[in-house]
Formats: structure tokens, sequence, C-alpha cells
């Protein structure tokens, strides 16, 4: 199973608009699936999602990963980018790959 | 030409000076800084006779430079023993600024202990006038009492009951335009240096002033068009951006997601209640009550990022402001509280009381650690501020002298400080960046150095990947980033848009050379933050710290911290190199003598 947490105007897509539930929406894990192919299977517009982590950790280049049985995705919107961005250390190649 | 003002408080006289020539391109942090490295005895007791509080107006402020209203206060902390800037917005700035002051300067004491004073400021000049009837009160009632007294729209920049007792934990206040008492100089107790001044309150009536002098409008018009420009089109900055609509308490639910949330006293770094209390959850309820409740709140005239608020009890009356990310939390997750309604009660009795938000946060859940009181008992923590600190009591006492002396008080060895002062909102466990900056600033544990501009301005590895970038480097030049914004009488939240948009950064520079009739280049500006950090650095070394002090308290080198279960492992001689002043950044600063 993988977990994706929608964050601000994103909620909408997966008809979660209460702030004070998390909406957060789950997929079977499949061989190969990006994080780009899961938002679109949720129907949420990848040029909407502005900021991506996985398992917490922020990912620079979060949509083309490929996704693993039991992760967690938090997905950020435009509005909600983030002012600390640069504070943050992206996965190294090692880690994505991991 | 702007003039210095001068308080004694020793023989209750005033006197406006000329400005030094040293002195002429500086405003807020760079002014207070200096001056308190100039005349301030790094050794003396900060609550003694010989510290100094030095007030700022930054180089733009009282001009029509968007965003600009901050004023810097400055003086040796109680609280760290080190030199200290905390900015706050409100109305103080502008008004000083327009009346022609670049700095107040309050020295001495008042020989009769226990006597308080009103200074009040206007194009007539200053006089100090007896505050008998302002003692002991709360900032909500010594607001309305001052703009009854004096006139509405005055600016007023006070202290609370812990100022007046002296308390390390003890904020300067500055109203805003709605007279609100809940804008704060919070940090390094520089609420206790102007009680132990025996000054409860600054008024400045800006009616009649000559207004700021603008040496080169052409320039000054230039640089303000390009800030604008940047401010209005970046994400976080523009109207409905993610300041705008979310506050700065956006950042729940994003540091959440990291892991760098800090939760329970720094023991996680998730908060299963985030969504309670995250700033999507803050905007829904204002709007949602539909009363005296607003997102969107500028904190003073001429603010164009809007990220202030003001929260409504339920039956929709106004209750407190500002519900921001810093208070949110420290009040909120960092107590294991999930409840905006208590957390809105907490920080108007820290507004009202006047203590450090982020500081009572940290000192409270170090009380909980202790036992005091159960994590998540909002009306425990209620109880503490309201008749333990409020009222002086010996438990009051040792609360309102922050988590540092509280864990001593009580046994506890998790205390998240740098220097003395609590640790704000963002977990260095999980963003070990931040843990550099908080380790090594003059200031002590502090979040507010932690932006940046590209860095390829700041000559810090050509046009390098910001991450390629040695973390000691990063934050060195943060550092000073961040010292030159505080200079400038800029919000540092336009530093977010000047991250991205170089232009926005040539601006603001320019504004700044505009007002003080000189060509700076971004190069320049950045000089000046280095050599402002310096200074600071200086002093706290003639102040008896040393590297020993640039460290993270030991827990957290020990300890992982769930969800990532990562311990901070910066090495020393990282933390090291960033007051190394051989290895700054020579093409920026050229040859620094250590
Ligand atoms: S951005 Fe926020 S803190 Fe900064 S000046 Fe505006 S309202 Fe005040």
């Amino acid at each position: 199973m993988i977990e994706i947490h929608l964050y601000g105007d994103l909620r909408r897509y997966i008809g979660q608009e209460d702030p004070r539930q998390d909406a957060v929406a789950f997929l079977n894990a499949r061989l190969g699936l990006t994080v780009a192919e899961a938002l679109q299977e949720l129907g949420v517009p990848l040029d909407e999602a502005r900021h991506i982590f996985i398992n917490g950790l922020y990912d620079p280049e979060g949509l083309e990963r490929k996704l693993q049985d039991g992760d967690r995705v938090g997905v950020f919107p435009r509005n909600m980018t983030m002012p600390h961005i640069r504070l943050f250390a992206p996965r190294t190649k090692h880690e994505s790959q991991a | 030409m702007a003039k210095l003002l001068r308080v004694n408080m020793t023989d209750l006289s005033v006197r406006f000076e000329d400005v030094p020539e040293k002195y002429a391109l500086l405003g807020g942090r760079g002014l207070t800084s200096s001056i308190i490295y100039d005349e301030v005895p790094p050794l003396c007791h900060p609550l003694g006779p010989d510290n100094k509080l030095v007030i700022a107006p930054g180089i733009v402020s009282g001009t029509k430079a968007p965003t600009s209203g901050r004023t810097s206060f400055g003086g040796k902390s109680p609280l760290t023993g080190g030199i200290k800037e905390s900015n706050a917005g409100g109305l103080s700035s502008q008004k000083i600024a327009r009346l022609g002051i670049k700095a107040i300067i309050v020295e001495g004491q008042p020989k009769e202990k226990g006597r308080f004073y009103v200074l009040r400021v206007d194009k007539d000049g200053a006089r100090l006038l007896p505050a008998d009837h302002l003692k002991g009160k709360g900032m909500y009632e010594v607001c309305d009492l001052l703009w009854k007294e004096h006139g509405e729209g005055v600016a007023i920049i006070g202290i609370g009951p812990a100022g007046e007792m002296l308390m390390s934990a003890a904020g300067i206040c500055v109203n805003d335009q709605e007279n609100t008492a809940g804008r704060y100089a919070g940090r390094g107790g520089l609420g206790a240096v102007m009680g132990s001044k025996g000054l409860k309150a600054i008024v400045i009536d800006d009616r009649g002033g000559p207004g700021v002098e603008i040496k080169n409008p052409e320039l000054f018009e230039q640089g303000i068009k390009k800030l604008t420009q940047a401010s209005l089109t970046h994400d976080v900055t523009k109207k409905g951006g993610a300041l705008n609509t979310y506050g700065t308490n956006v950042l729940v639910n994003i540091m959440n997601e990291a892991g760098g949330y800090p939760t329970r006293n720094f023991s996680s770094g998730r908060f299963e209640l985030a969504s309670q209390i995250s700033g999507e959850t803050k905007a829904e309820i204002i709007h949602k009550r539909n009363g005296e409740g607003m997102t969107g709140h500028p904190c003073h005239p001429g603010c164009i990022i809007q990220c202030s608020d003001r929260w409504a009890n339920p039956d929709g009356t106004f209750k407190v402001s500002v519900m921001e990310y810093e208070s949110v939390w420290a009040l909120g997750a960092n107590c294991g509280i999930g409840d905006l309604d208590k957390i809105a009660d907490l920080i108007w009795l820290c507004n009202d009381i006047g203590v450090d938000t982020i500081e009572m946060g940290d000192t409270i859940a170090v009380a909980m650690e202790a036992g005091l009181l159960p994590f998540g008992d909002a009306d425990g923590a209620i109880r503490l501020l309201n008749e333990e600190v409020r009222h002086g009591t010996p438990l009051g006492r040792i609360l309102g002298n922050g988590c540092v002396f509280t864990g001593r008080a009580f046994g506890v060895t998790r205390v998240p400080a740098v220097k003395g002062q609590g640790m704000p909102a963002y977990e260095p466990r999980a963003v070990k960046g931040i843990g550099v900056t908080y380790a090594t600033s003059t200031m002590g544990a502090d979040h507010t150095a932690g932006y940046t501009i590209a860095p390829e301005i700041l000559g810090v590895g050509g046009k390098a990947d910001p991450f390629a970038v040695q973390k000691a480097d990063l934050s060195r030049a943060f550092q000073a980033t961040t010292a030159f914004i505080d200079s400038t009488g800029y919000c540092l939240f336009d530093a977010f848009c000047v991250l991205d948009i170089p232009e926005g950064f040539e601006g603001m520079v320019e504004s700044c050379a505009g007002v003080l009739g000189v060509n700076w280049t971004t190069q320049d500006a950045i000089r000046l933050g280095y050599e402002i950090i310096r200074k600071e650095r200086l002093f706290n070394e003639a102040a008896g710290f040393t590297r020993a002090h640039d460290r993270l308290p030991d827990f957290m080198t020990k300890e992982p911290l769930p969800p990532h279960n990562t311990v901070f492992d910066v090495p020393p001689e990282e933390l090291d190199a960033v007051y190394d002043f051989s290895k700054w950044p020579k093409e920026v600063v050229g040859e620094v003598a250590g």
C-alpha cells in the first residue's frame, strides 16, 4: 500500500476538503508506478503539484520517482510553496535508488 | 539631518545628538549592533546600568517602500549573555523614522527602584513622564490607556509585568493599527532590559514630523519598483500566495510532512494533531466564524505581503493577533496541545504578560517533561501563565526565566536551547542546515537567519546547486544576508521573493542606496551583512563565548528523532568553520583579520 497525503487546494481532488481531516489516498503498490502516474490516477493535475516529499524527504524530482510498497508521499500545491526549500537536503542518488 | 535620541534613565534627561559619520549608512540591526559593540562593555550585567537598549528603524523605514516597517531592538541579552537584536513590525518604525530619529539609545538606571516612566517622543522633542498608573498592567490595558492619553494612532512600545519583573523571557511589544498588543520583539529577554531601565513604555507621535530624506529619489523609485514587482509575483509573497493566504502557519503541514515539526519537547518530528492547528485549518476557522477575525492582515501600514491575522472567538468576537507559525507551534505541538482556541488563549496571555511565545512554549514543554503537568494540558498551561508567571510567584519566576533555567530547576536534561535561548519550530535533527545556524548564530538558537538569496549573489560557489554547497558556507551566507535585511527595515519575509528573483534583491539594495545617496551593489550589501555578524561575534567573544557555545544540546547528538530516526551529526569542524574568519569568502568581504 502507498499513502498519498494531499494538502491545501489539492485536497478537493479526493473529496476531503475539511483541513482538520488528513486528506490521504491509498493506492496498491505496482511495479514501476511513479508519483506522477499515481497523481494522475487520483485526478491531481501535475502542474498543481509543487513540492513533493517521499517518506518525509523533500524530493526536487519527486514526480519521476518510482514508488514502493509502504511509501508515504506528501504533495503541496503552488500556494503552499515552501519558503525554506533550501534548508532541506534532497534525497541523494543513493537514497532515491534504494 | 537625522539625529540620535539619547535617554539617560539615571538622571532622567534626554538629549538629541548628531549622527556620527560611522553610523551614517547604518540602520536597524546594523545600527543597534554597532552601537552596542561601541558603547556596551561586553562583561557588564545585562540588567545593570551599563547595558543599553538601542531602538532603530531600518534604512528605508518611514518611506513609501513596501513592507518596510520593522523596528530593531538591541542590547546585551539577559537570556544568552551575548549581543541581541530582535525586531518587530507594528507602528513604531515608520513613526520614529519620520520624526527624523535614526536611533533611540536608552541608558543608565533610575536610582529609585520600582519607579517606571513613559518616554514620549514627538515633533517637539522627547520627555519622560511618570508611569506609576501603568505599573503591573498587562500590555492590552497599557495600549488602551496610552491611546486615551496620547491620542489614537500613536505608536506604543511597551513591556508587560514580565519585563517589569526582569524575567529573561520578557519581550518588547509594539502595537498595530488596531492598537492590538500583538507584535513582539520577543527573543532574548530585551523586555527585561527595558524593565531594568525603569521604562514601561515609549509613545511615538509623528504628526508634524519632518519625514525621511531620500537623497537619490530616482534610484529609490527604481528600487522599490523592482522589489514590489518581485513581491507581487512570487508564490510565497504575492496576494493569494502562501503567506497571504495561510500566514506563516502554512509551514505546519510542510514541516510535519518533512518530519521536522518538533513535538512534545522535541521528542518527535511529527505531531499527530498537526492538521488541527495547521495554516489551512486556521484560515478555514477564521473565515467560517465570519466575525471580527481576518487573514491577510498587515502588521503595519504599507505591508503588501500581509501575513498577519486576527483570530476570532467561536462567537466571532476578536480574540488575538497573531496566530503565526512559531507561536502556534510553541504553545501547541511542542506542548502536545492540538486546539487552536486554547492556543489562542495562551498566545493572548503571553502577549499581555509580555513574554516571548517561543521561549514560553519551550519552557512549558520542559515543565511538562518535568512532570509539573502532563503534555496536552492546555488549562494547566493557561494556569501557569496567568497565575504563576503573571504574578511573579516563585514558580512563575522560574518559568519566566526561560527553558534552560526551568530545566535546571527541575532536573530536566532534554532542554532544546543554544546559548541559553530556546529553539524555534524547526527540528535540527531533521533539517540539519538550520541546526548549523542554531548552533553558530550570534543570537543563540534563532530561526530568522534561515533564509537566503541565490547563491551566486552570495558568493558561495558560482552558480552551484545550493544543495551542493557546504552547510557552513550556506549558513554563514544566510546569516550575513539576514543581518543586511534586518538593517533595511524590510520585513525578512521579503527575503522569500528576493530568494528566487535576483532583480528583487537588486531593488531592495537600490532603494536603500537611494535613501542614503550611495552607489551600492548587491555585493556591498552582503559585505555590510558580514561586517555586522563579525561585530556581533567579536562582542560575544569578549563576553566569554567560545566554540563550545556553538553546539547543539547534547541530547540531539544522541537521541534519534522519529520519524527519520536521525541524530544531529554535523561535525564540529564544520560548525567551527562558520565563524572562522579566514574561511569567509574573500571576493565578498576581502581579507578579514581574526
Ligand atoms: S509580511 Fe507579515 S510580519 Fe512582515 S511586515 Fe507584513 S504582516 Fe508584518
